[in-house]
Parts: structure tokens; C-alpha cells; sequence
């Protein structure tokens, strides 16, 4: 309890305290001390009731059983008109600092006067802590100990560094003595090595552990460093500094165990998991939504409007304020319960009005887009720029929504983060005015989604024919094949010629004949006709080097195959060559004939039918980006002009479903080329509508369509 | 390029389409079907297409044509592209024995040189083609066909870094464009192939003797002579060598006369030639040869 009573005070309760023992042995002996506080070097005075005549006088100090003479003691009678005399003796300059029980006496006194005197560094020495500013620190030091015994592993400790600001610190270094006392919770710490804090092996390592030991330097009567002091599991250290048993206020301090980026980390993974459960949930419901062939995983699907398969900007206000009110919460959270040892926080009010205020927006468009249609999908894959677009149309209620989402959540989270872990309280506070700013943000943006025309939507394409110019000709050109009847009766009636009593090499080149022979009469399709060259050129090989074996052995010395076995293995080989050559120049003649009708296939009419909303006839038209003009379309009227198939309920002047017929042999030389371009060979194409208005809807489409043509499916 | 790089372009396309340099002057294929026809020669004229009348028309009208009396009456058949011709023995017999007639050779060489070449060339020209492998590449295109849709995707030499950029773009986005049709021309893929190893072995100039699918093609194979024909070398290729003076140079060797310039008969021939005093040194059976045994 004396640990929280000022310096000051505490000297003057000192000082009372001697007071009264003075007090307590004047009224046993009449003796008192002319001061309890006495520098080395000083006089110490007792004042007693002594002889009036000079006399002789004894004096000394007593520490914890330590007890010193004081060698020059003197006794002076009693001035004119004073009462009492004088024992004086002078403080060693050896005496360590601390409070003593001097003993004093002379002749004629009845007992010798006992008294409690403080012996300090100089005269009216004091000592004063300041407060830790700031009072708490987030930078903790491990040290490495060794463990208890000499196979138990190095145990780590939490230690701390601090500075000492206050006045009175007793400045003289050691070697000698320790004067300054330094107290580390309430406990005094004697064995603090004064050498300083710049050796960068003092906590030790995993390799080579170190005792834990405290250590200090001494800058000044205003300022002591200490490095190395344990930081308790609560994290909580009190400090007083001072010297002798005179104490300085005590001053807490507290070392966090997480700074600010590592709660943040915790808190944005907490977020995480929490908006990755939705994502695992989303997984397990449906599969991958797709547009144009490109499939749109989870997060983006989030944020994808189906109506439009564009991104929705009032859904990405609504996850964006979600997850920052997460994570601003986890992170406080964090901070009270495991930084510093707190309750659980309550929300602040005006967060869930954020939320209330995103998710109102989310709903409202949803409800604008019900009454008067959606916007314009615009490019034929959502893309990051319809968040502020309307169907490809910079729209500015979106772009200052955006802008003062990201500003609202970008300061939110920003003033989070500037309260530290270890001071936090609770989440800031939204400031009124910015949440009547959003609120006045989020109605310009309904505002501007209600005075907007509904932009076209393409829900599905479809053309007619499917395929392409070149895929309708192959697939109605009749299959030619090569008759290689001829090569094949030549090639058997040669096998028949050799003699079945031919050595081992000519049977080698005649099995890979009949191997040949056998390939090519088993070819009845275009496809067997086009692996055929690959299977007689390894025969034509085999027979090749069955023939020059067969040579070399003929015209080895001695011969080991005769002559008309020589022979006959060079015309097998030679067979195989003519058969070899004649269905190479089969399947080349095959492969002209297949050449024909992709150089130069038949142009067919083309209908593109598009199904979707808002589709405006009168509309300008795209395909891969190159302008599909009117002068190129007739409709049932032969007018140059779509079809409209079917009208558009809420808005008459749109269809919902609009037929542009191309007829390929009443256009002119440029526009035939185009079409050409677009029609005569398979492929993706982009298909664009844009209304009057500027908004457009884009699809893609493919010939032959790989899949079902309509625009955002599932697979 | 020059004549002999000219002449080699021609003998790449001749191996693509008839597996020998000089080409299957009397290659007869026959395609099944309703509306299947013949085609006929060096370059695969056909009746489908009326260039095999064309062509027919050409030999007929040459002066010293062996085989043209016999052909006339046909031709108005080939005119009216009459499926039934491919299945007339007599015809494809015909034809098969006009490939014999130096003439029919001469006509056909000019016939598909005019039809395909001369244009492959000016088409090579006009873009900017000079190197023969470019040139060998563009006339490859004409041959098989598909060259006016293709060279508008690869665009101009400009477009791509250099000339040789180019003609490996090109080759590039016809193999990708083989690949992407109907059989068998998918098949035919080999045709780029060989001319990557030509470009990979840096052969732009087509220096011989090359390699091309298997078959390699030499000066000699080429065909070309100063002023009268003179008898060909005879030695070992790909495919062998079969023909009448074959046999008859295995006759003179005293081996069975089976017609074909195999492994077997170059072993005999160079034998013979170290047996010779002095021993004669050319390659294969050359006029050295042919003098020493008299045929």
C-alpha cells in the first residue's frame, strides 16, 4: 500500500515517523535529531540533555546489524538560553545509503539517546518516477533460457526494455557500490547488471541460451535505461526507482503480447473464414456459373446479377460494409478479450445503420430493377467496368456510390487499425455525417437506376444455319475415297511369285509386305486412309533393310544367301515402295477432293435470332465488334430491318425477341466479304446490340455451337 | 530461284503427293463413290474438276504424241466428266501407257508448271518471297490448295519480323489448319513437317541433296539436262529405280533381270566397277559403267 504514496509524501511520513521516535525518546531521554535526513559527509546532531560543560561524546550508526563508530564525536553544552547540548559526529563518505539507528551519548546523561536517521546522497535528495508515456509497448524481445536441467529444452521468456524518466536518480555509476535501487514489481532488484543494453547476445539464442539477467544504464539523474526484464503472463510491470530504502512513486507499464498487425492479420482471418463459409456453402449448392464459355467461380458469382451477368455495384457495397464491419469487430474483440484482458465489447450503434444502410441499397435495386427493368448487360462477359457502367454506359450515380464505398469502408478500417490492440475500447464510431452521406449516396443511386431507360439484355442467340460455310460443305460432301484395289492385286500377286523356300531375310521383308498389303486392304474410311501412309512407310523400312542384308549377305565372302534370294528380297522391298507410293498418291488424291469443297464451299443465308429483354429494333448492330449494317439485313416485308418476334410487355417500343435474316446472294461485293469473314469458317463470335440510348447487350456465340447458346448457364 | 531450286520445289510437292521426286507421271487414283472420279498424272489432274480433259486436250495436240490417236475418242468423255471412266480398264491402261511417251512427261511438266507454278511464283512474288523454301512453301499451297485462305491470316511480310519469320508463321497456321479438318487431310500434315526439318537444317536455299518424307532427292533426280536427254545415272534411291534399263544393266552384270536398282544389284555394280582396270569411280552406274558393259 506505501508503493502508491508519493515520494514527497512518503518523506514527509518519514519524517513524522522520526518525528515521533524522537518524540518517544525525548520523553524517555530528552534527546532528538536536529535533522533525520543527513548527507555523507554531514553532521549528524543529536540534541540531549548533557553536561553544561564541554565533554567527552560517543557516536554511531547501525545498519542491519552492521554497526560504524563515528570517530570524530563531539559534545557542546547547551548554548545561552538553549536547553540542550549538542552530540555531533560526521557521516562517513563510506556510508551506504538507508536508514540507520544512531546511537549517541556523553557524560551525565542517563542513557544513551537512540534515534533513526536517513543517511543520503546529498543533501535533500529526492527522487521521482514520471509516468511511462506511452504506458504500454507492443515490442516484446525473447530470451532464450536454459532449461532446469541440462538435457530439458531452452524455455523461452517474454522480456521487455525500458526508459526511466524522472528526476533524482542517484547518477554516479558502480564500480564500487550500487546507489541507485531500482524496484520491478514491488520486488527490489540488486542484481541488475549496469554494463548497458547494446549487447545483442544478452537474451541469448535457441542455440546458445543465457540466464535472464536484468541490464541497465544510468544516462543521468533524469533518465535510466533497463533491458531484459520479464514480462509477467498478464503483461502487467510496476517501476519505482530510488536510492537507500527511499522510494520513488511507483509507475505501471504493460508489454501487449499482439501489436496492431498481428491482431489485424487475426481479425482479417477471421473474416476470411467467415465469408469463405458462404463461398463453401454456395460450392455444395450449385456448380459454376457460366457466360460465353468462360466459367465464373464463387466469389465472382457473389457478385454477379443473373439478370444481367454484369457486377453488381449495390451487392459489392453490401459484402464490402459486411466484411469490414467483421473484421472491425473481430479485431476489437481480439484486443479487450486476449490483449488486454477485457470483456466482451459491445457493437457501437451506428455500425449496423452502415450495414442497414447497404443492405437497404442491395434490396432497393433489386426492387427498381423489378418495376422497371434491368440495365444493359453491355460487354458479353461481366467485367469490373460494369460497376460503374449501365449497359457499357458510364452512369455517375454508380461511379460516387463506389467512390464513397470505398471511401467509407477505406476510413472505417483505417480507423480501427490506428487504435492500438493494447488501448482499444470499442469499434470508432461511424460519424453521423458520413452515415446521412452514404444514406444520401445510395438514394442517388437508386435515383439515377430509376430515371435510367432499362438497358437490353441478350438472354440467348441462336443462328442458322449452325455450322459454318466450310463445316456445311464437309459435312455434305459425299466421302471419296481412294480405290486402291489395283495396288493391292498388284502387291498379292507379287507374294505370290516368291518362293516359300526363300531364307529368313526374304521372309522378314515379304511378312512386312503381307503386313502392308493387309493395312491397306482393312482401310474402308477417310480416317483409315489417313494413318495409312504412316503404317507402309515403317513396312517400307522394314523391307528396305531386310533387302540390303540380304545384298550384303549374297555378295559376302563366302556368300551367305544367293543371288535369287538377294534379288527377291530387293523386290519385295520394291513392291512394298509401289504400294507405298500408289496409296500416298491415293490419300493426296482423297485430300484434293476434301480441299475442294473448304476452298470454295457453298454460301448459305444466315439467321441470327436473339432472345432477351429491352432489345430495341432499331438498335445498331455488331458482330466482332465490326458493324453489322441494316443494308445487309431483310426482314419478312423485305425491308432492311429485323424481325420482331415477340414485344416487350412492360415497354412496347422494345422486343423481346428480334430475327436479323442476311441473304448472302443479295449483297454487295464488301458486304459479302464481311460475311465471309464472319460465316465461312467456325469459330466464337461476339454478337453486340445497342440500343438508341447507348446501352448494348453483347453474346457470344459459336459455329458449330459447342454448347447451348445461351448467355450465362450453368455447367 | 534458279533452275535446278525450281526443279526441287517441284520434286518436294512430287514426293507429298506421289512418294517419288519426279512425280508418278502415270499415277492413277481412283476416288469411290457416286460421284467419285479419276484423277490422273504428276499433279493429280482429274476428271471431277475438267483438268484431266484439260491436260489430255494438251497432249493430243502435240505432233508427236504415241498415244494420241488412241486417246481422241475419248476425250469428248472426259469433257463431259464421265463417272464411268473410272472404272474403263482400257482407259486407265491408256493412260497408264502414255505416261511412258516423253511427250505426255513434257506436257504434263508444262500443264501443272502453267497451272500451278507459274502463279505459286507470282503469288510468292508479289508478297515478297524470295528465298526458294518460301517459294517451295507458297507452291505446296497452290498444289493442295487452301493458299487464298490462308495467306490473308499470316497478312503481309511486314506483319511478321522478317521473311523467314514468316514463312514459319505460315507453316505454323497450315499445320494448325490441317489438323482442324475432315480426314484425310489431316493426314497430310507431313507435308509442313518436312519442311520444318528443312528449316530447322536452314536449307532456305534448298541446297541438295535433301531429304523430303522419307525420300531423298538429289541433282540427278531432278531430271535436268543440257540439250538432248542423256541416259540417267543409275544407282540406289528412294524408292528404287525400276525400269527397262535396270534389266538391262543386270543383264549385262549377269543377274536375274527383276528391273529394280535394289541394295542387291548396287552391290553387284560396284563390284563390278572395283574389278575394272583401272577400277572405275562414279556413282552408281554411270556413262563409265554403261560403256564397260555395253548397254
Amino acid at each position: 500500500m506505501t508503493d502508491r504514496i508519493p515520494a514527497g509524501a512518503r518523506h514527509l511520513i518519514r519524517a513524522c515517523a522520526f518525528l515521533c521516535a524522537a518524540a518517544t525518546l525525548a520523553a524517555q531521554t530528552s534527546s532528538q535529531l536536529e535533522s533525520p535526513r543527513v548527507a555523507r559527509g554531514q553532521a549528524i546532531v543529536v540534541l540531549v540533555n548533557g553536561p553544561a560543560t564541554p565533554a567527552a561524546a560517543r557516536m554511531s550508526i547501525e545498519r542491519q546489524g552492521d554497526k560504524t563508530l563515528i570517530s570524530d564525536a563531539t559534545y557542546m553544552p547547551p548554548a545561552p538560553g538553549a536547553a540542550r547540548g549538542r552530540i555531533s559526529g560526521t557521516v562517513p563518505e563510506t556510508a551506504t545509503l538507508g536508514d540507520y539507528s544512531v546511537t549517541a551519548e556523553t557524560q551525565g546523561m542517563a542513557a544513551a539517546a537512540k534515534l533513526r536517521v536517513s543517511i543520503e546522497p546529498y543533501a535533500n535528495a529526492d527522487v521521482h518516477l514520471n509516468e511511462f508515456s506511452p504506458k504500454y509497448t507492443y515490442d516484446t524481445k525473447t530470451a532464450y533460457l536454459p532449461g532446469s536441467t541440462p538435457t530439458a529444452s531452452v524455455v523461452e521468456k517474454r522480456t521487455v526494455d525500458v526508459s526511466l524518466r524522472g528526476t533524482g536518480f542517484v547518477a554516479v555509476e558502480p564500480p564500487q557500490r550500487q546507489e541507485l535501487q531500482i524496484w520491478i514489481n514491488g520486488v527490489r532488484r540488486n542484481d541488475i547488471v549496469w554494463d548497458g543494453c547494446k549487447d545483442p547476445n544478452r537474451l541469448g539464442s535457441p542455440a546458445a541460451p543465457l540466464d535472464l539477467v536484468v541490464h541497465g544504464q544510468v544516462f543521468g539523474p533524469e533518465q535510466v535505461d533497463l533491458c531484459g526484464i520479464e514480462v509477467p503472463p498478464n503483461g502487467e510491470l510496476s517501476f519505482a526507482a530510488g536510492f537507500g530504502d527511499t522510494k520513488s512513486e511507483i509507475r505501471q507499464f504493460t508489454a501487449y503480447s499482439m501489436d496492431t498487425s498481428t491482431v489485424a492479420s487475426f481479425a482479417a482471418a477471421i473474416a476470411l473464414v467467415l465469408a469463405l463459409i458462404p463461398l463453401w456453402l454456395l460450392s455444395r449448392a450449385r456448380r459454376a456459373y457460366r457466360i460465353s464459355g468462360k466459367d465464373y467461380r464463387y466469389v465472382s458469382a457473389l457478385f454477379l446479377d443473373p439478370e444481367t451477368d454484369t457486377y453488381s455495384l449495390s451487392k459489392l457495397q453490401f459484402y464490402f460494409w459486411t466484411v469490414a464491419a467483421i473484421f472491425g469487430y473481430a479485431f476489437l474483440y481480439i484486443s479487450r478479450v486476449f490483449v488486454q484482458h477485457q470483456t466482451w465489447p459491445d457493437v457501437p450503434g451506428t455500425l449496423p445503420a452502415i450495414i442497414g444502410v447497404s443492405a437497404g441499397t442491395a434490396i432497393g435495386a433489386q426492387i427498381v430493377t423489378s418495376a422497371k427493368g434491368t440495365k444493359g448487360s453491355g460487354e458479353e462477359a461481366p467485367t469490373i467496368a460494369d460497376l460503374v457502367t449501365s449497359g457499357g454506359v458510364v452512369a455517375v450515380d454508380r461511379v460516387q456510390m463506389l467512390c464513397w464505398t470505398i471511401l467509407g469502408v477505406g476510413t472505417f478500417v483505417s480507423a480501427v487499425l490506428h487504435e492500438g490492440p493494447g488501448t482499444i475500447t470499442g469499434l470508432p464510431a461511424v460519424p453521423e455525417k458520413l452515415l446521412y452521406l452514404m444514406g444520401l449516396s445510395s438514394t442517388g443511386y437508386l435515383a439515377g437506376k430509376m430515371a435510367r431507360k432499362a438497358g437490353p439484355v441478350i438472354a440467348e442467340i441462336s443462328m442458322t444455319p449452325a455450322d459454318s460455310d466450310d463445316g456445311i460443305a464437309a459435312r455434305n460432301a459425299t466421302p471419296r475415297l481412294p480405290d486402291v484395289a489395283q495396288p493391292i492385286a498388284d502387291a498379292q500377286a507379287f507374294v505370290a511369285t516368291v518362293p516359300a523356300s526363300m531364307n529368313g531375310r526374304v521372309q522378314t521383308a515379304l511378312t512386312a509386305l503381307k503386313t502392308a498389303i493387309a493395312a491397306t486392304t482393312a482401310a474402308h474410311t477417310t480416317t483409315d486412309f489417313s494413318g495409312l501412309p504412316a503404317t507402309l512407310a515403317d513396312a517400307q523400312k522394314d523391307t528396305e533393310k531386310a533387302a540390303a542384308e540380304a545384298a550384303a549377305a549374297a555378295t559376302a565372302t563366302p556368300p551367305t544367301a544367293t543371288a535369287a534370294e538377294a534379288s527377291a528380297a530387293q523386290q519385295t522391298a520394291a513392291a512394298v515402295q509401289r504400294l507405298s507410293a500408289s496409296v500416298l498418291q491415293a490419300v493426296s488424291a482423297a485430300a484434293a477432293t476434301q480441299m475442294d469443297t473448304i476452298v470454295a464451299p457453298t454460301l448459305n443465308d444466315r439467321v441470327i435470332e436473339v432472345r432477351g429483354s429491352s432489345l430495341s429494333p432499331d438498335a445498331l448492330l455488331q458482330i466482332d465488334h465490326v458493324d453489322l449494317p441494316f443494308r445487309m439485313l431483310i426482314n419478312a416485308q423485305g425491308q432492311h430491318a429485323p424481325d420482331i418476334l415477340m414485344r416487350d410487355d412492360t415497354n412496347p417500343t422494345f422486343a423481346r425477341a428480334l430475327r436479323f435474316s442476311l441473304l448472302r446472294s443479295s449483297l454487295d461485293t464488301t458486304d459479302q466479304e464481311q460475311a465471309d469473314r464472319w460465316f465461312r469458317e467456325g469459330g466464337r463470335h461476339v454478337f453486340t446490340l445497342m440500343n438508341p440510348d447507348g446501352q448494348k447487350a453483347e453474346a457470344a456465340f459459336s459455329v458449330p455451337p459447342g454448347e447451348m447458346q445461351r448467355v450465362g448457364v450453368t455447367s | 530461284m534458279n533452275a535446278i531450286q525450281t526443279a526441287t520445289a517441284v520434286a518436294i510437292v512430287n514426293v507429298f503427293e506421289t512418294g517419288s521426286a519426279r512425280g508418278q507421271y502415270g499415277g492413277i487414283a481412283i476416288m469411290k463413290g457416286d460421284n467419285g472420279h479419276l484423277s490422273y498424272g504428276r499433279s493429280q489432274a482429274s476428271l471431277g474438276s475438267g483438268t484431266l480433259f484439260d491436260l489430255l486436250t494438251d497432249y493430243c495436240s502435240q505432233p508427236n504424241a504415241t498415244c494420241a490417236a488412241e486417246l481422241l475418242p475419248f476425250l469428248p468423255r472426259f469433257q463431259q466428266r464421265d463417272v464411268s471412266l473410272d472404272t474403263d480398264d482400257a482407259v486407265r491402261k491408256l493412260l497408264k501407257r502414255a505416261s511412258d511417251d516423253i511427250v505426255m512427261r513434257q506436257t504434263q511438266d508444262r500443264f501443272f508448271s502453267n497451272r500451278f507454278l507459274t502463279p505459286a511464283l507470282q503469288a510468292a512474288q508479289r508478297l515478297g518471297i524470295t528465298q526458294p523454301l518460301g517459294q517451295a512453301v507458297v507452291y505446296d499451297s497452290h498444289i493442295q490448295g487452301g493458299w487464298g485462305r490462308l495467306q490473308p491470316k499470316v497478312g503481309a511480310i511486314s506483319a511478321a519480323r522478317d521473311e523467314q519469320s514468316w514463312i514459319k508463321t505460315y507453316i505454323d497456321v497450315r499445320r494448325k489448319w490441317l489438323l482442324s479438318l475432315n480426314p484425310p487431310l489431316p493426314a497430310t500434315v507431313y507435308r509442313m513437317q518436312a519442311f520444318t526439318d528443312l528449316i530447322e537444317a536452314s536449307n532456305w536455299f534448298l541446297k541438295l541433296p535433301i531429304v523430303v518424307h522419307g525420300v531423298t532427292v538429289a541433282e540427278e533426280d531432278l531430271g535436268l539436262s543440257d540439250g538432248a536427254p542423256a541416259r540417267p545415272t543409275l544407282r540406289l534411291t528412294t524408292p528404287y529405280m525400276q525400269n527397262d534399263d535396270v534389266q538391262a544393266l543386270q543383264r549385262a552384270l549377269g543377274i536375274t533381270p527383276d528391273g529394280v536398282y535394289g541394295p542387291f544389284t548396287d552391290a553387284k555394280v560396284g563390284a563390278w566397277k572395283k574389278a575394272q582396270t583401272p577400277p572405275i569411280v562414279e556413282t552408281g552406274a554411270g556413262p563409265l559403267t554403261r560403256a564397260g558393259l555395253h548397254f
